[in-house]
């Protein structure tokens, strides 16, 4: 049983165009990427690394320069990490959503391919929780770690705000009162708005990041299929980025056309909104590249009717052509299939010069392709604000032949301007550090806003337990508000 | 009622056969009828349908392939070995179809899921109408 990766190649000939083996990945890194035609296969091309997970000792490499070592282990398929302003870290836990409806006889073997990349059990452990990992002596080691918060569902984005912990939840932003330093969460929470859930919630991670004034809270919603395949009623206010106002729930869709995206995270610069997005399977082993963008407000990035702009997908009808002529293109694609789904800007933290102006990209890794692409993390150089040059391998080492060791996932800095990355395959949470020691002076939080709100924890906006126990206010949008690509393009200029 | 009559040791082609086969009969030329469906409408659930008809009739046309096959091997009578042959044809296309249909949207379906189905159907109807039984009593 050396070789437990499965292997499918094409079956028939006829209709298939070739594997391109010899294409050269590095073509799709950066802002102009090579783009092959697209070729449909009978059965896709399919390799799924076995999570065998860490033995002791062994860690991801990295470069000179940086150190690496095991923030946090025995976790249960950790997605997200996330910075408080005190220095806290919130390490989110949580496995894909159960009870999907069986379409077709293909969903039976996806199934199986998914649970397969996974990695079955996870860490054993109970997951779908929240924990807090706090380094009260700012060395780079964790001093104290409890469960915040259990059963949640499907939890993957958090954001802390002025008393109230958000969380996104795989069905709703939930807000708990939590002021900063507290050990535990006993209130029950309230519902600030529904998110588009199950029962299908094929792309469930629900990031979240707080707006630079505070004010606003942004939602990634992933799409509820590859292509388009389950119809357009299954994608009311999906593949969308949520603007939701922090104190009312109101929400709007701030972006869309974006597939699967994740990552959300504000330039500390320029205070842009930038996220990874995951593009479409299916169309071949190079197409269609993953990438990182800048997100404008109102902009209609393609999916599904196009990709990288204006490149129709031909397996979308009916075709939209009107949307297509207005879809964006993307500041920079990651290449093919490598499953991005962390971002962190590096700007300020205490890693060494030379990664200390751009964004870390977390690569979860390849199934839809022939050979493996991903697992592993790479810096991308920023310039004034903008993506510049090639992106270059960071951590590495997490694939091992054909078996996989972990996946990257979430990135943060950390509350001493290190770097953290939640491998959810190795149920571990790993920090990267520069060499010589240096920590930031003070903590830096994941989520950096202008406005001089503090850290005041008891100024009136954070729900209390006892009313939040009868329901509080309802939120304002008790329906998810159904919001098809067009409506978000008519209030383009 | 007419049914052959034959000794005991050599029944006529058995009931279960014929209950078999009519699957794969009737859910290959339904599947080809929601292609056109699908082709015509873009509407998904047409496609599903299709999946489905197809996953069915491979189901029961292999059980009935196994029966005539075993039948024939013990020298009784079922259809004649081209007349399986035939049929084996229609199975092998109605997988290679199966496939072409997992393709997620329209080109699971145009243009060359739609053309299997109606070869997969064409084929069924000439092996039917032209097919000959066989065995030691044919």
């Amino acid at each position: 049983m050396r070789r437990t990766a499965i292997l499918l190649s094409a079956l028939g000939a006829g209709m298939l165009a070739g594997c391109s083996d010899d294409f050269d990945v590095t073509r799709q890194l950066g802002p102009d990427p090579v783009l092959p035609e697209p070729s449909q296969s009978l059965w896709p091309d399919l390799k799924v690394a076995e999570v065998v997970g860490w033995q002791d000792g062994q860690a991801p490499e990295v470069p000179e320069g940086l150190v690496i070592s095991a923030f946090a282990g025995d976790l249960a398929n950790p997605r997200t990490v996330h910075t408080l302003p005190n220095g806290d870290v919130l390490v989110v836990q949580s496995k894909a959503p159960a009870g999907k409806p069986l379409n077709r006889p293909k969903d039976i073997i996806r199934g199986w391919i998914m649970d397969m990349a996974a990695g079955g059990g996870g860490g054993g452990g109970e997951t779908n929780l929240i924990t807090l990992l706090r380094d009260t002596d700012r060395d780079g080691v964790v001093d104290e770690r409890r469960d915040l918060l259990k059963g949640l569902n499907s939890p993957f984005g958090v954001a802390w705000h002025e008393g109230t912990l958000y969380v996104a939840a795989a069905d709703a932003i939930l807000a708990y009162p939590y002021p900063l330093g507290g050990g535990e969460i006993t209130a029950e929470p309230t519902i600030l708005t529904p998110l588009p859930g199950g029962p299908i919630n094929h792309h469930w991670t629900k990031d979240l990041a707080l707006g630079a004034d505070g004010r606003h809270l942004f939602a990634s919603v992933g799409s509820n299929s590859n292509a388009g395949e389950r119809g357009l009623e299954a994608e009311k206010g999906r593949a969308a980025i949520w603007q939701v106002d922090r104190l009312t729930g109101a929400s709007k869709v701030f972006a869309s056309g974006l597939r699967n995206p994740n990552g959300l995270n504000f330039h500390p610069e320029t205070g842009e909104l930038w996220t990874v997005v995951n593009e479409r399977d299916e169309l071949g082993p190079n197409l269609v590249p993953d990438y990182l963008t800048s997100v404008k407000e109102g902009g209609f990035y393609g999916w599904p009717w196009s990709y990288y702009g204006r490149h129709v997908d031909p397996r979308v009808r009916p075709q939209r052509p009107d949307l297509v002529e207005k879809a964006l293109v993307p500041d920079y694609a990651l290449t093919s299939h490598v499953a991005a789904l962390g971002l962190a800007f590096s700007n300020d933290s205490a890693l060494p010069e030379a990664y200390r102006d751009g964004a870390f990209v977390g690569n979860r890794g390849s199934w839809n392709r022939n050979a493996y692409n991903g697992y592993k993390v790479i810096y991308v150089p920023f310039v004034n604000g903008r993506p510049s040059g090639k992106a270059q391998d960071v951590v590495t080492g997490f694939l091992d032949g054909d078996k996989a060791r972990g996946r990257p996932v979430g990135l943060a800095i950390d509350g001493t301007g290190a770097l953290l990355i939640a491998d959810d395959a190795g149920n571990t949470v790993w920090r990267v550090a520069s060499a010589d020691g240096s920590v930031t002076p003070r903590p830096i939080a994941s989520d950096r806003i202008s406005t001089p709100s503090g850290e005041a924890a008891t100024d009136g906006t954070a729900p209390d337990g006892p009313d939040a126990e009868t329901g509080a206010e309802p939120s304002q949008t008790d329906i998810a508000p159904a919001v098809s690509p067009e409506d978000g393009q008519t209030r383009l200029p | 009622m007419a049914f052959p009559s034959t000794s005991a040791t050599n029944p006529p082609v058995p009931v279960a056969y014929g209950f078999l086969l009519s699957f794969p009969i009737a859910c290959f030329f339904l599947a080809m009828l929601t292609d056109i469906a699908y082709w015509q409408t873009a509407n998904l659930l047409w496609l599903h349908f299709s999946e489905w008809l197809l996953l069915a009739g491979l189901a029961f046309g292999f059980l009935a392939g196994i029966l005539a096959v075993a039948r024939r091997l013990r020298g009784r009578i079922g259809p004649a070995w081209p007349t399986m042959a035939g049929y084996a044809i229609v199975f092998l296309l109605a997988v290679l179809n199966s496939f072409i249909h997992t393709a997620d949207g329209w080109t699971a379906v145009v243009p060359y899921g739609l053309a299997t189905s109606v070869a997969t159907v064409v084929l069924m109807a000439i092996v039917a109408l032209f097919g000959r039984t066989g065995g030691l009593h044919a």
